[in-house]
């Protein structure tokens, strides 16, 4: 029985990756109407990224953070010069989620080319393990936990709290409403790019620090557990992703426990069609269901 | 003061012009009725004057301000403001909320005051400044969503069927009171409405807007008199010449 307690403990951990990621996740989503299936490998860009600045001498949280920045940087990048070309064709949802698809093969394939398919290792060295009652966790795992629950807690303040966060949470509602209202939409959507990038960012670099390796498939790994935290939760909602996130690390983790790690995706999917069963509209982008349009 | 005038003006979608060479005037605390049948151009004529729309053809400007290639958001801090028929406000977001977005081209500083007057005209908002605006009932959504539009200090108002959906009593509290209130205290109005009688009876001037064109224009008591009002409704207004009454 203790095994699954500490299974318990193993998922709240997996679930601080999950969680940042599935923030960054809704918010482009509810925001863009992109359901944007090149997510994962921005996450495995993030990943790379902390992985190379550890390497390099910078301490390991800094890393963090730039590996955030850098993936927020390039997000943007994609979204303004790739996305933005077929939006304006006319492109529909389905379209756009195919043309992320091909971002997330020429990016993952490119690093794949880049590092030859190797995994490297994120040397991360020996650390004492605390223990609470049956469940045991490192000073490294703690801070991820700390770490993703803070930025929960900052971009929640953000968004209700501030006159830009209250503008990103309008045009996502309704843009066109938005933009009769005088909020300069175009720029608001652009800081849910650069936001929702950061996020994937830290998501990537986060998870190999969970994991200790990185290669050019990581976020692939990831990325299904993302999607469904985000849309378990509602798509637009943050506060929706944290508890499926929470859910998600924990029925995942058991179940590996249980013998079969190779099939939380297949959990995850379940978790999903089970909500979908429960609330169709989950799908929907944006904060309410009335709204299809893409913006980039 | 405040005077908007379209001359001539053609809005459309594409190459596709739906309102055609249109032309209207709305001055300081006059009610300007556009009423016409369904698929006249009037939702276009709006979004044109909003900047929704881009202008074809013609002149428009508000106070002797050109406003003819201005984007939306820049014709919100020239002075106009805008109600949409459906879709009005923020569900998701409080009442309050809603007021600091319509506010949103204020000072940070100047918000807080703006809204404090804005629930002073409507009292009715005030108790319920946290709720969501996705649950008030339809006259309060109404009155909401008129009341974001008048956060910017709007030279002239446009709303499109402010009674679109409402039931008749409270269509009749929006249009003689809430409307006729903001005239009353100096608010250029331009108003959509299909409640034609209702509407008139506030007004003070009227467009008939048939096929893209105006038809018949002139001072609302005039217009409520004038018995062939529903013939250029339903015949289209073709054989019609456009007249001014």
């Amino acid at each position: 029985m203790n095994i699954y307690i500490e299974g318990i403990g193993f998922g709240v951990i997996a679930a601080a990756s999950i969680l940042l990621g599935a923030m960054g996740f809704t918010l482009q989503f509810g925001l863009t109407n992109v359901l944007n299936i090149g997510y994962g490998a921005l996450m495995t860009f993030g990943a790379f990224s902390c992985y190379l600045l550890h390497v390099w001498g910078v301490n390991v949280w800094v890393s963090v953070a730039l590996a955030g920045m850098a993936t927020s940087l390039l997000t943007l990048l994609v979204a303004k010069t790739i996305l933005t070309v077929y939006v304006r064709r006319g492109a529909a949802l389905f379209e756009m989620a195919m043309i992320t698809f091909g971002v997330a093969l020429i990016l993952e394939n490119g690093l794949a080319a880049l590092t030859r398919s190797n995994t490297y290792i994120l040397n991360m060295g020996l650390e004492h393990a605390h223990t609470l009652g049956p469940i045991r966790f490192t000073t490294t795992q703690l801070i991820l936990v700390i770490l993703a629950v803070s930025v929960f807690i900052l971009l929640d303040t953000f968004l209700n709290l501030t006159k830009v966060g209250k503008a990103l949470r309008a045009t996502a509602v309704d843009p066109d409403l938005a933009r009769t209202s005088g909020i300069a939409t175009n720029r608001i959507v652009t800081i849910a790019w650069l936001i929702s990038g950061f996020l994937c960012g830290m998501a990537g670099a986060v998870f190999t620090i969970d994991i200790f390796t990185v290669n050019a498939f990581t976020g692939d790994s990831l990325m299904p557990l993302v999607i469904v935290a985000a849309l378990m939760g509602k798509a637009g909602s943050v506060r929706g992703a944290v508890f499926a996130s929470l859910v998600l690390g924990i029925v995942t983790q058991v179940v590996s426990i249980a013998g079969a790690s190779s099939y939380d995706s297949v959990v995850a999917y379940g978790a999903l069609a089970i909500a979908l069963l429960a609330n169709p509209k989950l799908l929907q982008g944006g904060l309410v269901a009335e709204r299809v349009q893409i913006t980039v | 003061m405040a005077k908007l005038v379209a001359e001539e003006v053609s809005f459309g979608y594409g190459p596709l012009k739906i309102v055609n060479g249109a032309s209207l005037q709305v001055g300081q605390g006059e009610i300007v009725v556009l009423i016409g049948p369904n698929g006249a151009g009037k939702s276009t004529l709006v979004k044109g004057i909003n900047g929704q729309l881009p202008l074809i053809d013609g002149n428009l400007s508000l106070n002797g301000t050109d406003l003819s290639r201005i984007s939306p958001q820049a014709r919100i801090r020239h002075g106009v403001g805008y109600v949409p028929q459906l879709r009005d406000v923020f569900p998701t977001l409080s009442v309050w909320e809603n007021l600091e977005m319509g506010g949103y081209i204020l000072s940070n500083a100047s918000v807080r005051s703006r809204i404090e007057e804005v629930l002073e005209i409507f009292p009715v908002l005030a108790p319920m400044r946290h709720r969501k605006a996705g649950a008030l009932s339809g006259g309060e959504r109404k009155m909401l969503a008129i009341a974001r539009a008048l956060m910017a200090e709007p030279s002239v108002l446009i709303l499109d069927e402010p009674t679109s959906n409402l039931a008749p009593n409270v269509a009749a509290k929006v249009i003689n009171e809430v409307v006729a209130g903001l005239a009353s205290a100096g608010q250029a109005v331009l108003m959509i409405e299909q409640r034609v009688e209702m509407a008139l009876a506030v007004a003070t001037w009227g467009y008939v807007l048939v096929q893209g064109q105006v038809r018949l224009s002139g001072a609302a008591t005039t217009l409520r008199e004038t018995s062939d009002l529903g013939s250029l409704f339903f015949s289209g207004g073709m054989s019609i010449p456009p007249a001014s009454i």
